[in-house]
């Protein structure tokens, strides 16, 4: 039944991030069928920033926060219902952090179907399987950006958490790109020039590395609501 | 199996602002109605919330059913035997009252499909009604519905009669009475409405300024408070100490008017003892009882 | 405040105000009826549960009225069944009736003499509350050595 409120309560924030993707479809369906850099540059640039902004808007869980008690009205008001119910906070963070997941992956999914179907460009330069591996490289990177949002969502109100969430990955980015760490840290590189798409290999090491941290990031939000939990 | 289903002992809550609770002794019987009464501030929202393992208190203890309210697993088992009406009767916008009342249904073992198909039709609500679409009369009795619903054993309600007219509220006052007779379950209810309170709870607490100033049974507490009004034939001579159990005095003119807590006998016999005084008693309501104890405190 | 329902061709009148506990106000009206025959041997009471609703009261008052009845032999409660008017209590009812006869010639002579209503009932009163007073000079003295 979580999992049922918690679809009721994300459907249009899953329809608004499907709708900002929009924005990478029609400037790639702007490219010629032979405009592989500028392909490039969208690829690289352009949808990195969109999977920020899919993962900022769908990572929300407003139950965790201290706020509900403070609200009257509206959705974070009948949070003290939902915190009455005989389930722990635990199961419904995880619940939304699942569910929110699953929309971003899905949100990714359908970008790279659409990304497909509208760009001739893209269809010359790559294989379906390529473009498979490109959405699993893109879904398993952005989960990192993700967790760190549920992690905020954990002691940070939505506007707040957005607003970390950018920070964060903002920082995180110029880390990578100015620090000599490995090369695999680079989730963004990943995501861009070394995806599957342009540099014709998938980055199994970036994956692992994004996996990992994405498992530390969830681990590290549930022990937060743990110790919040009564 | 304790006598009491929820025990609390010198609870103590603390929050930036305020203290709340500053040792709350409360005991409520099984299968009593139980009316919380308190100012605004008092500290009963925080109690509440204490009990359903919504707050953590700072010190002191807290059982309901017998269980200690200490952590997340027993909270989570406590809370699925217990029907809740929260102080804002706010529920999900973008539910109808159908899906708010399948979407709570399954996380109660207990649920009485019977008890919500008639409370749907009896409070006369629509099943397809959007809730913020709801006035908050229907809200309230939405909320009641969903609580009474699950079959609790005890049921906690946070002004459960807030924005319900006349007639709705004497509905709600009678439907908490049929289910207290038929299933026993233990009504827990605050109101600022005394004289609802005094209809049907039997048993009563006063909290203000986060302790519990006053409670017990609601019969002997009316038993025991008493309204003497001594009339002087002339002078006011008033005996230089008054027997014990005085709660207030009051003149006017000739004319003292004595609130006794407890050992009225004993004032009215050393008020007729004084020459010339004609005494006569009246009954004490639960709102004088109330005003009396907030008032002094 | 006033409850009124009709129950079994009964009507109950329960004042919140009037200081007499509820429980107690409930028994006087069931001896009543079964005073003046509205309630006869052998006859049911309503069950705990209706008139608790019916009054919105409290069940447990209902009860504790019940119980004390039951202590008082004017009904006997069946495990089971409910609530039902013993013969004992219509005989304590004819007692009061009787009563009721001697208190009527005396209102009908006095008002005769010329009293108000509110002077008969203060003479009533003060009587009641010399005999309480009386009472307990007796006691105490009694409890004096």
């Amino acid at each position: 039944m979580l999992w049922y409120k918690g679809w009721l309560e994300t459907r249009f924030r899953l329809l608004f991030a499907l709708g900002c993707t929009g924005l990478v479809l029609f400037q790639l369906h702007l490219i010629p069928p032979d405009g592989k850099s500028k392909i490039f540059g969208i690829l690289e640039n352009l949808t990195p920033i969109i999977l920020l902004m899919i993962c900022a808007m769908l990572s929300g869980a407003g139950i965790v926060t201290q706020a509900p008690f403070q609200a009257k009205k509206g959705l974070q008001a009948s949070t003290i219902f939902t915190l009455s119910l005989p389930v722990s906070r635990l199961r419904l963070l995880a619940v939304r952090a699942g569910l929110g997941w699953l929309e971003a992956a899905g949100a990714i999914g359908a970008l790279c179907c659409a990304m497909w179907l509208i760009s001739p460009a893209l269809r010359m330069m790559t294989t379906p399987v390529e473009m498979l591996e490109y959405a699993g490289t893109l879904i398993a990177c952005a989960s990192a950006i993700y967790f760190l949002s549920v992690l905020l969502a954990t002691f940070l109100d939505d506007v707040w958490r957005i607003w970390g969430t950018m920070i964060g990955v903002a920082a995180f980015w110029w880390i990578s790109s100015h620090t000599p760490l490995p090369a695999f840290t680079n989730i963004f590189r990943a995501m861009g020039k070394s995806s599957p798409l342009i540099a014709h290999t998938t980055p199994w090491n970036a994956i692992a590395f994004s996996v990992a941290l994405s498992a530390i990031l969830l681990f590290a939000a549930l022990r937060v609501v743990q110790a919040r939990e009564y | 199996m304790t006598d009491f289903i929820v025990e609390t002992s010198q609870l103590c809550k603390s929050f930036k602002s305020k203290e709340a609770l500053r040792g709350l002794d409360l005991r409520v019987p099984v299968g009593s109605i139980f009316g919380f009464l308190g100012r605004n501030g008092a500290g009963k929202t925080t109690t509440i919330k204490t009990l359903l393992g919504l707050l953590r208190s700072d010190s002191g203890s807290a059982q309901v059913f017998g269980i200690p309210v200490t952590d997340a697993d027993s909270t989570v088992g406590i809370r699925r035997r217990i029907g809740f009406v929260a102080e804002d009767k706010e529920l999900y916008p973008y539910m109808t009252v159908k899906q708010i009342i399948r979407y709570t249904r399954p996380f109660f073992p207990q649920w009485r499909d019977d008890l919500a198909q008639r409370y749907l039709q009896m409070f006369e609500l629509p099943p397809e009604g959007k809730i913020p679409n709801l006035s908050k009369g229907m809200r309230s009795k939405l909320m009641l519905l969903l609580a009474i619903s699950r079959g609790a054993e005890l049921l906690i309600l946070d002004e459960p009669t807030d924005g319900l007219d006349p007639t709705a509220i004497e509905e709600v006052l009678r439907e908490l009475v049929s289910i207290a007779a038929s299933s026993g379950a233990t009504i827990f209810f605050s109101s600022h409405q005394l004289a609802e309170v005094e209809r049907i709870a039997d048993q009563v607490g006063i909290i203000d300024q986060g302790r519990m100033i006053v409670s017990g049974s609601l019969d002997d507490m009316k038993a025991r408070y008493q309204r003497l009004q001594v009339v002087f034939a002339d002078r006011v001579e008033m005996p230089a100490r008054w027997a014990d159990g005085i709660a207030s005095v009051r003149q006017d003119g000739r004319m003292v008017s004595i609130l006794a807590s407890h050992n009225a006998d004993a004032i009215v016999e050393q008020a007729e003892s004084i020459p010339g005084t004609t005494v006569e008693r009246f009954p004490v309501t639960l709102k004088e009882i109330f005003l009396e104890h907030v008032r002094s405190n | 405040m006033y409850q009124l329902t009709s129950t079994h061709g009964m009507i109950f009148r329960l004042n919140q105000s009037s200081g007499v506990p509820l429980y107690l106000q409930l028994m006087e009206q069931v001896k009543h009826a079964v005073e003046t025959g509205a309630l006869q041997e052998g006859d049911q009471l309503p069950t705990i549960r209706s008139l608790a609703e019916e009054l919105v009261m409290n069940p447990n008052t209902v009860v504790r009225a019940y119980r004390e009845l039951e202590h008082e032999g004017v009904l006997e409660l069946k495990h089971g069944s409910g609530a039902f008017i013993k013969e004992s209590g219509v005989s304590r009812a004819r007692l009061i009736h009787k009563a009721q006869a001697v208190v009527q010639s005396a209102v009908e002579r006095l008002t005769v003499m010329g009293l108000t209503e509110d002077e008969l009932r203060r003479v009533f009163e003060n009587e009641l509350a010399q005999a309480r007073s009386e009472r307990r000079l007796e006691r105490a003295a009694r409890g004096k050595p």
